[in-house]
């Protein structure tokens, strides 16, 4: 699995790793963690496509906006996702992303916690080994 | 894990760490907790007390209480005031979910009258409270789902006097909220148009994590004198009924937004911390005000949230005893707020000066014939309400002069976790739990049996150590006990 699931990390919230071989996998897979917190991502299905732009300023930065818009998104929308379709710029500090999933239903989706954002504890995203690595804890 | 932490015993329970321990630390970190508390501590708690109190223009002391365990940047359980002129305002060191907070209603009713009805009454509060993922705003009253953005404005920037004009709350709750239900510092034009549009549908909406609304009886009381005073404990077996919850999407995207902001405000002021969850501000800065005025549109959308939850909750009561709810006496006790940072005036070096006080995980614990004080609870101190685990009982406590002179009137907010969700949920199956607690009398609903799982009595420390400390301490005073007999979980 491209990411697991930390027991030890924050007492109160949800701790992830993710380990990539590029930033694009990083970032499809740093978000596809984070929807697993909320939904078991076998329940949802691609109904619906949501293109999302945006900028950072560095790659840090990026990361933590995107998986925030992805909580907002949801609070808003009310769409969860079970596809990230992931484009960066050279510099990686603006993104392109291709979302697929559907509008929230209880009664058809297991859902699990609702995802209040992503905190900067811990952030950041290390290279090694030619790996990308990024720690994320998830405030609930 | 206290191995290499230069802690020292000042008092029965209390304990402090000399500035000296780490370069940067501006006061010394000071530790409210019984002895087998304070080595139960994850050692991040100690280590993130005294990285905050390198932040600037901090006084006195950084503060950890008893129900302490490590957050992201600051510990949960923790306060600190900061000079207005030197100091900082800090999102980090106020918590994502800003006025998250703890509301306590009492009952005419007793045991023997709501348990034959318990499981029809969380059944019409789970349908009227939304939890859980993707809730939005019961479609009764229906003005609330989707507010337009003007009244949204009102809401925020006036709190629970909204509620009060727009018929959800009766004028006499105002007397029994912190605040009053609103703080005056709120600018909606601080706001993002993402933290509105998160927040819009959420009004009246309990989420998930450790927010519950819960049915309890008093079991014990300590403290008769005020119990009376406060409308407990008059007959036996009084039920009560007990609501945590915050600000939801709309307080967690004002605070990210800000903490995006000020990591690199901090760059512009020359503010070096340790750790970038500490970002923080000048509190005189432009930043550092813009973000007083958005959070506090946060803490009013909190006040507003716990209020619209009430009402739902007398409505629901109304529907299963088919009396109003001024005959079965669903009055608020109080409201509580938990992570906020509040301008209060404090007795510092002899005289009074104006303050910011932060409290992450903390509660405001003021004492008798304080002036921010409503009639009913000057001659008592306010009620400091404690939430512990949904099986373990929660506490009512009393706000002292002893927590003003030393802990800028500060005491702890629930009891604190001692494990990780993730291990919590490995070690029982949400569906085990739930019948374990219904053999033991307590029925619970929760929206998903993992979030359940993650929420079992096990994962938390003891409630009475945790109270006990305080009240050892003298910083806030057991008035009553309570015990869960039904809970709903997002």
């Amino acid at each position: 699995m491209p990411y697991r699931f930390l027991e030890d990390v924050s007492l109160a919230e949800i701790a992830y790793n993710v380990e990539a071989k590029n930033l694009e996998e990083l970032f499809r897979d740093s978000a596809l963690a984070l929807t697993e917190v909320m939904v078991d991502l076998k329940t949802v299905d691609e109904v619906r496509a949501l293109e999302v732009e945006l900028e950072g300023y560095d790659t840090d930065s990026l990361l933590y906006r995107f998986l925030n818009r992805i909580v907002s998104i949801k609070d808003s929308e009310g769409l969860v996702f079970r596809e990230y379709v992931v484009s960066l710029n050279d510099s990686a500090t603006k993104l392109k992303c291709i979302m697929k999933g559907e509008k929230i239903d209880p009664a058809k989706h297991e859902l699990r916690n609702d995802v209040k954002g992503v905190s900067m504890y811990l952030f950041g995203i290390k290279r090694k080994d030619g790996e990308y690595t990024v720690t994320v804890v998830v405030d609930i | 894990m206290l191995e290499g932490i230069p802690v020292t015993k000042v008092g029965d329970v209390v304990w402090e760490i000399p500035k000296t321990y780490k370069s940067g630390m501006r006061v010394p970190v000071r530790i409210y907790a019984k002895e087998e508390l304070l080595n139960s501590m994850d050692r991040d708690v100690f280590e993130q007390a005294s990285n905050a109190a390198m932040l600037p223009g901090l006084l006195k002391y950084s503060y950890v209480f008893s129900d302490g365990h490590s957050g992201y940047g600051v510990p949960v359980g923790w306060c600190g005031a900061f000079d207005l002129e030197e100091g900082v305002i800090s999102p980090g060191a106020i918590g994502f979910d800003i006025n998250c907070g703890m509301r306590l209603i009492r009952t005419n009713l007793t045991l023997e009258e709501v348990r034959p009805k318990v499981k029809e009454l969380v059944d019409m509060l789970f349908k009227m409270v939304p939890a859980g993922v993707g809730a939005t705003s019961y479609q009764e009253p229906k003005e609330i789902s989707q507010i337009e953005q003007s009244r949204f404005k009102e809401l925020v920037e006036n709190g629970v006097r909204w509620a009060v004009e727009n018929g959800y709350a009766d004028r006499r709750d105002l007397e029994r909220l912190e605040e009053h239900g609103a703080v005056s510092t709120a600018d909606f034009s601080k706001v993002s148009n993402e933290a509105y549009r998160r927040g819009r549908n959420q009004i009246g909406t309990l989420g998930s994590g450790n927010h519950y609304l819960e049915i309890q009886v008093i079991d014990k009381v300590y403290n008769d004198t005020i119990a009376r005073k406060w409308g407990l404990g008059e007959f036996e077996k009084q039920i009560c009924i007990m609501v945590h919850c915050g600000s939801r999407g709309f307080g967690h995207q004002i605070c990210s937004d800000y903490l995006d902001a000020f990591v690199r405000a901090m760059k512009k002021y020359n503010i070096r911390v340790p750790d970038n969850q500490l970002a923080c501000a000048p509190f005189n800065s432009e930043e550092g005000q813009d973000y007083l005025k958005a959070m506090s549109c946060a803490i009013n959308f909190a006040f507003v949230n716990r209020q619209l939850i009430v009402y739902q909750i007398r409505k629901a009561f109304e529907n299963v005893f088919k009396r109003s709810w001024e005959s079965l006496g669903l009055e608020i006790i109080y409201d509580v707020a938990h992570n906020t940072a509040k301008l209060e005036e404090h007795q510092l070096n002899g005289e009074r000066k104006r303050v910011i006080v932060h409290r992450k995980g903390a509660t405001r614990s003021f004492g008798p014939w304080h002036p921010e004080l409503s009639d009913m609870f000057k001659e008592t101190g306010q009620p400091v309400i404690v939430g512990g685990s949904m099986e373990t009982g929660s506490f009512l406590c009393v706000g002292t002069k002893k927590a003003e002179a030393e802990t800028f009137g500060t005491t702890l907010h629930g009891s604190g976790r001692t494990m990780s969700r993730t291990k919590a949920k490995q070690m029982i199956r949400g569906e085990d739990l739930q019948r374990k607690m219904l053999e033991r009398g307590i029925y619970v609903k929760a929206t998903t049996m993992s979030g359940l799982a993650e929420e079992a009595g096990f994962a938390y420390k003891n409630i009475d150590e945790v109270v006990d400390s305080m009240h050892l301490a003298g910083i806030s005073l057991k008035v009553l006990r309570l015990r869960p007999i039904a809970n709903i979980k997002g």
